[in-house]
């Protein structure tokens, strides 16, 4: 067997494991388990990466068994990036957990659904076949919502569960509309066959499908209107959310477009102009939830919500620089979204890290109870203060060259799309060192000590690391170590503007006093654009009124009459019954009935 | 001719024998009624069949044949009879009908 | 035919050998035994007839006896009964062993081998009168088993065996009628006993000169088969019969005397086809009598067994209403001309798969609700909690309702589908109104069926887990199985019938 079925095979295992070992109660044993089974799929996809992957011209499939529903992978230069990202950051944060859930009493099933998750997430990033990727797309689903309602026992953390779950089921069902429709027109679900019949369908089609798969995409990465559900995930673990909710699982969607834009133009042979919808629509939502991501973290006091928001914005800046694959060459479009995938992956799951190893010491999420642990916790504050330089897009950190890269498509693509950006890139480093503002400065309001060595360590690996992740995705994608750290001179001077426009309105604001009256603003923001009553007070009372009137025609129509015929039945039985008397002579009397018809009928028949 | 006047003198038997059944009546009354019945019956088995196939021998034996089903026919009913008139007391079968319904 | 001649004088000899054992006081064990050795000769010689009919493609064995040419005769229509016949009566005598062993069970034994070859004799028969002298052999040995005491009367068996016994005397005299008006009306100058038989009155109906007799003919005998096979308005009989015999008679008569009975119909209503053919008036009369006798038998079997509240007789009348579905199936026949024999055998597979289903499920149910009537159980609402008083055999008698209400992977299920498939296969209006209707009545069937799972299955508090002997259900196990894998594949069964 290939080793690349070890990449996603053995979390699952471990994933097994862990449950089928649960009645031995030793934490040590669970623990290590979870982290070879990381480990052993980190070796494998750096197999994947440095050896074979970069020997690719064409992608590979590695099929088990054979048919068309049989287990099939495609590897090919993104399905290696993403699987060695994943497995990368999934082992560090699973390293994470051993100190951040070290007293949580559910372990088992933590780790059990991590490795599940983890299985899941580069099951869906390396499967050949639509069908896997959607199989796989529901599992990573349903891990996060279980993952997320962790803590169940507190009734926010269930709720944001089902509505993780809720939210991301109405992307899916449009998923599978779009896969439904592909294999009724083309009769397979493998990626190959896709892409050979691509170029032969009616562009109306291919539009319409990518649309719909666009809105699986937009849940699980969570864009408008589909990001309801991300900030009140937060109320799980925070490992849980470095790892799903910031560096894997809502990257899936980012995925998915990618892929498909690679089956479309780069396998198959689709016709651009048939795409140019589904690259505008890819624009638009990505750069306004971009915008309104960013806007709505810069009211919130809880420190994973701010995160929350800014990878909600960020990943609208992958999906935008997706869109641009109509105006540039679509192989750079896909290069800056993975390029700032990649980043935002590290930097994100760091600051994820960091902000976990805050609440861990100090037991709240409220950043305004928080102050000064700059003192107590510095590595952790160095850390997070390196992740938030990356965010913000200072060189010489990696979100600077996966930002300008973005930028530099997107300005091709359409410039109102370059100025929503840049405004948003505005908005950017003032949130996040708001929230380092409070945290790490100030008076030290709790009590506090320096996380523990498990969770620093991954910290600080990534903190290094994000130094290099430019390279690691231009060597894949682009053969060449250094292309990652190409910057274009206009949008670099725009961007790194900017950031200090940004930083001096920061510097006014919080040193000089300076405050703009914007208090209508502030309760917009707060309320999230009104997203979340749209849904709760609009919606689901029409859904729940229109659920009760089918039932009700259901109760009174439907039932009333299957009733009312067994009755009749039951009634006519009771009649045909009173016939049988019990008595012989009626007997034969019914008997000569019979006979005299019989014989009426052979005599009418002997006269014709 | 007068084969046809014995063959419906034998229908006649058999529908007396039915009218008996259908009537009420005791168990002697039923009995006699089986047997005008079946002698009916075999009485339509024996003149239709002399008067196509004109052989004797033929139409005898079968009618032998038949008539001596009947008498073990009989027998058993008879035997059956007695059982049910001990049950029912009375000798009227209609009383037995607390099978109904 | 040395063969078929062996296995009937076996059952016969059989049964007086068992019936003397039981003078002397046999025990449970010895009885089992020698009752299962004419079963286990039937066992090898069937097989062997049916490996002889594949083998030599030939469809039809006649044999002679005491000198008659074409006394017996096997095909794949009698194979497929007989087979049926030989393994339910097998089955149901050793459950009837082992559950009334300690009593004088040796005449209903001895009563059950009797009617066993009797069946068989009228099965293999060929010679008209052959058949009738079997028939009557077999409702005798009905009524002897019948009257057996199988662990105490009920009180009402002397009505029951009654109305039967004057039912089927009835039935018998207009049978004789009937065939004699047949022999009348093909007789010749040149008339010799061989020409009874079957495939001979068969070819000599078309050539009868007198077409009055015969339409005659087909009616007594039609009445006369009807009444033995309960279908309206000669069906009254029956569902007294079914509830006021003891359990075991009436189970072993569903798989001897009304598999018979249904084996005639498909035989004597069917020689008389191409008739019909001919005729077109009679045609259309003969279609639209019969078909509304079994729609009406259809109607009125299923909506009074949704009314009754006594479960034996419930089954009584569920009878009544395969009696139904299996006459829309005889018209069929009758139109297409088909007289089911020998080459043409193979399309009587419907019908003679329903009637082996239905038959061996109620049976099975027939001696279940034996064992539950040992603890009072007789009405519907008693049923209720027998999941925990007998277990194993509530789990039985589901599987057969289940069967009955014709679930898959049961045989049930392929029968209804079968039927209504030949039905509608013919595309003729009058066809698929009886094919709508019966389907329409599939479900009153499902409906009670369902129901008295469902009684069966509800919890009850105030009752206790009773001890239920494995040598009981092992038999009716064996006779569910067969209907489980009857369903699951039913083509080994139909290769009974050459195809």
């Amino acid at each position: 067997m290939d080793s690349v079925w070890l990449i996603f095979l053995s979390p699952a295992i471990g994933s097994a494991l862990s449950l089928i070992l649960s009645p031995i109660k030793k934490r040590r044993i669970i623990e290590a388990i979870a982290v070879i089974s990381s480990l052993i799929s980190v070796f494998t996809s750096a197999e994947l990466f440095f050896l074979r992957a970069p020997l690719l011209n064409s992608p590979a499939f590695i099929q088990m068994l054979s048919g068309p529903i049989a287990p099939v992978l495609m590897v090919d230069k993104l399905s290696a990036l993403m699987s060695f990202v994943v497995a990368l950051v999934s082992f560090l944060i699973v390293v994470y957990s051993i100190g951040y859930m070290g007293e949580d009493p559910s372990y088992i099933r933590y780790y059990s659904l991590i490795q599940l998750f983890i299985a899941g997430m580069l099951g869906l990033v390396l499967s050949g076949s639509f069908l896997y990727l959607y199989l796989f797309w529901e599992v990573v689903g349903l891990c996060s919502c279980l993952l997320i309602a962790h803590w169940y026992e507190k009734p926010e953390a269930s709720r944001a569960g089902v509505k993780a779950f809720i939210v991301t089921r109405f992307g899916d069902v449009m998923l599978l509309t779009a896969i439904s429709l592909i294999y009724l027109q083309v009769g397979d679900l493998r990626y190959d066959v896709v892409s050979l019949h691509l170029g032969s369908l009616p562009s109306s089609f291919i539009s319409m499908t990518m649309l719909l798969s666009l809105g699986g995409a937009f849940g699980k990465s969570a864009q408008v209107p589909l990001h309801v559900w991300l900030p009140d995930a937060m109320e799980g673990p925070t490992s849980v959310s470095a790892l799903i909710h910031a560096a894997t699982m809502v990257k899936a969607g980012v995925y998915l477009v990618a892929r498909l834009v690679t089956l479309s133009l780069e396998y198959g042979s689709v016709d651009i102009v048939a795409l140019s919808g589904f690259s505008q629509v890819l624009l638009w939502i990505g750069s306004i939830t971009a915008f309104l991501a960013a806007t709505m973290a810069l009211v919130t006091y809880d420190i994973k919500r701010v995160l929350a928001y800014s990878t909600i914005s960020q990943l609208g800046y992958m999906f935008a620089g997706l869109g641009a694959f109509s105006s540039v060459p679509f192989s750079e479009a896909i290069f800056s979204s993975m390029l700032h995938l990649t980043s935002h992956a590290f930097f994100k799951a760091l600051l994820f890290m960091g902000a976990g190893a805050v609440i861990h010491a100090t037991g709240t999420r409220d950043m305004r109870e928080m102050g000064g642990l700059r003192r107590s916790m510095p590595i952790t504050s160095t850390a997070f203060l390196l992740g938030a330089i990356a965010l913000s897009g200072i060189p010489p950190m990696n979100g600077f060259f996966s930002k300008d890269a973005i930028m530099e498509v997107v300005m091709s693509a359409s410039p109102f799309i370059y100025t929503l950006l840049l405004i948003t890139a505005v908005l950017t480093p003032f949130y996040i060192f708001r929230a380092v503002l409070m945290t790490f400065f100030g008076e030290q309001k709790r009590h506090a000590h320096e996380a523990s060595i498990s969770m620093t360590l991954p910290m600080i690996i990534l903190a290094a690391s994000c130094f290099i992740t430019p390279s690691i995705t231009s060597f894949m994608l682009e053969n060449n170590p250094l292309a990652g750290f190409s910057v274009d001179i206009t949008t670099a001077l725009f961007s790194i503007s900017a950031v200090l426009l940004s930083l001096v309105l920061f510097y006014l604001s919080y040193w000089r006093g300076l405050r703009l009256e914007l208090a209508f603003a502030r309760k917009i923001l707060e309320k999230g654009y009104y997203f979340d009553d749209l849904y709760i007070r609009v919606l689901m009372p029409v859904f729940r009124t229109v659920m009760s009137g089918i039932s009700w025609g259901v109760d009174r129509v439907l039932d009333a009459l299957s009733y009312r015929i067994a009755d009749q039945a039951n009634r006519f039985g009771n009649f045909l019954r009173e016939i049988h008397t019990g008595m012989i002579s009626h007997y034969v009397a019914a008997f000569s009935l019979g006979l005299i018809i019989l014989l009426a009928m052979a005599l009418g028949v002997m006269l014709t | 001719m007068m084969l046809l006047v014995y063959t419906l003198m034998s229908a006649v038997l058999v529908a007396v024998g039915i009218f008996g059944l259908a009537s009420r009546g005791n168990a002697a009354k039923i009995l006699i009624s089986i047997e005008l019945l079946s002698s009916g019956a075999v009485g339509l088995v024996f003149f239709p069949m002399l008067a196509i196939s004109r052989s004797f021998v033929f139409s005898q034996s079968l009618m032998i044949l038949f008539l001596s089903v009947d008498g073990v026919t009989l027998g058993i009913t008879i035997a059956v009879l007695l059982m049910a008139v001990k049950r029912s007391e009375t000798g009227d079968m209609n009383k037995l009908n607390e099978l109904r319904g | 035919m040395i063969e078929v001649v062996s296995t009937i004088s076996i059952f016969i000899i059989f049964s007086i050998v068992v019936f003397f054992m039981g003078k002397f006081k046999a025990g449970k064990l010895s009885l089992a035994l020698v009752s299962m050795i004419p079963y286990a000769y039937s066992y090898m010689i069937l097989p062997m007839l049916w490996f002889g009919m594949v083998s030599s493609k030939e469809k039809l064995f006649t044999g002679d006896f005491l000198g008659i040419k074409g006394f017996f005769a096997v095909d794949p229509f009698s194979l497929f009964y007989s087979g049926v016949t030989a393994l339910a009566a097998n089955m149901l005598i050793l459950h009837i062993i082992s559950r009334f062993g300690d009593r004088e069970i040796a005449p209903i034994v001895s009563s059950a081998l009797f009617t066993t070859g009797a069946v068989l004799g009228t099965l293999f028969s060929h010679n008209i009168l052959a058949i009738f002298m079997f028939w009557e052999m077999t409702l005798a040995g009905v009524v002897g088993l019948s009257l057996c005491p199988c662990g105490g009367y009920r009180k009402q068996t002397h009505e029951a065996m009654m109305k039967m016994v004057v039912m089927t005397s009835i039935s018998s005299a207009f049978l004789i009628a009937g065939i004699g008006l047949l022999i009348a009306s093909i007789s010749g100058p040149n008339f010799d006993l061989p020409s009874l038989n079957l495939l001979s009155v068969w070819e000599k109906i078309p050539e009868a000169k007198n077409v009055q007799l015969l339409v005659m003919s087909f009616v007594l005998i039609a009445v006369a088969l009807l009444t033995d096979a309960g279908a309206v308005p000669f069906y009254m009989w029956l569902p007294d019969y079914v509830s006021g015999i003891v359990a075991p008679p009436v189970a072993l008569m569903l798989v001897t005397s009304d598999l018979a009975a249904y084996y005639l119909l498909g035989r004597f209503m069917t020689i008389f086809s191409h008739l019909f053919q001919t005729v077109k008036l009679t045609q259309l009369a003969i279609i639209t009598l019969i078909a509304t006798i079994g729609i009406f038998s259809i109607v009125l079997g299923e909506l009074s067994a949704l009314s009754q509240g006594r479960v034996r007789r419930l089954f009584g009348y569920s009878m009544v209403s395969d009696a139904g579905y299996s006459l829309l199936l005889i018209i069929l026949y009758n139109v297409n001309g088909v007289f089911l024999f020998g080459d043409n055998a193979y399309m009587a597979m419907p019908y003679a798969y329903f009637t082996a289903a239905s038959s061996i499920a109620i049976a099975v149910i027939m001696a279940i609700l034996g064992s539950f009537e040992d603890i009072g159980v007789f009405r519907l609402q008693q049923l209720q909690g027998m999941h925990i008083r007998l277990p194993f055999s509530t789990i039985l008698l589901s599987i057969s309702l289940l069967s009955m209400a014709g679930i898959p992977p049961l045989a049930g299920f392929v029968a209804k589908y079968l039927l209504i498939f030949s039905l509608v296969a013919t595309n003729m209006p009058i066809f698929l109104v009886a094919a709508f209707i019966a389907s329409l009545f599939f479900v009153v069937c499902a409906a009670y069926s369902f129901r008295l799972i469902k009684i069966s299955f509800s919890p009850r508090e105030d009752v206790s887990r009773l001890e239920e002997r494995k040598s009981d259900l092992i038999p009716l196990a064996i006779l569910v199985l067969t209907l489980i894998l009857a369903g699951i594949t039913p083509t080994p069964f139909l290769w009974t019938f050459g195809r």
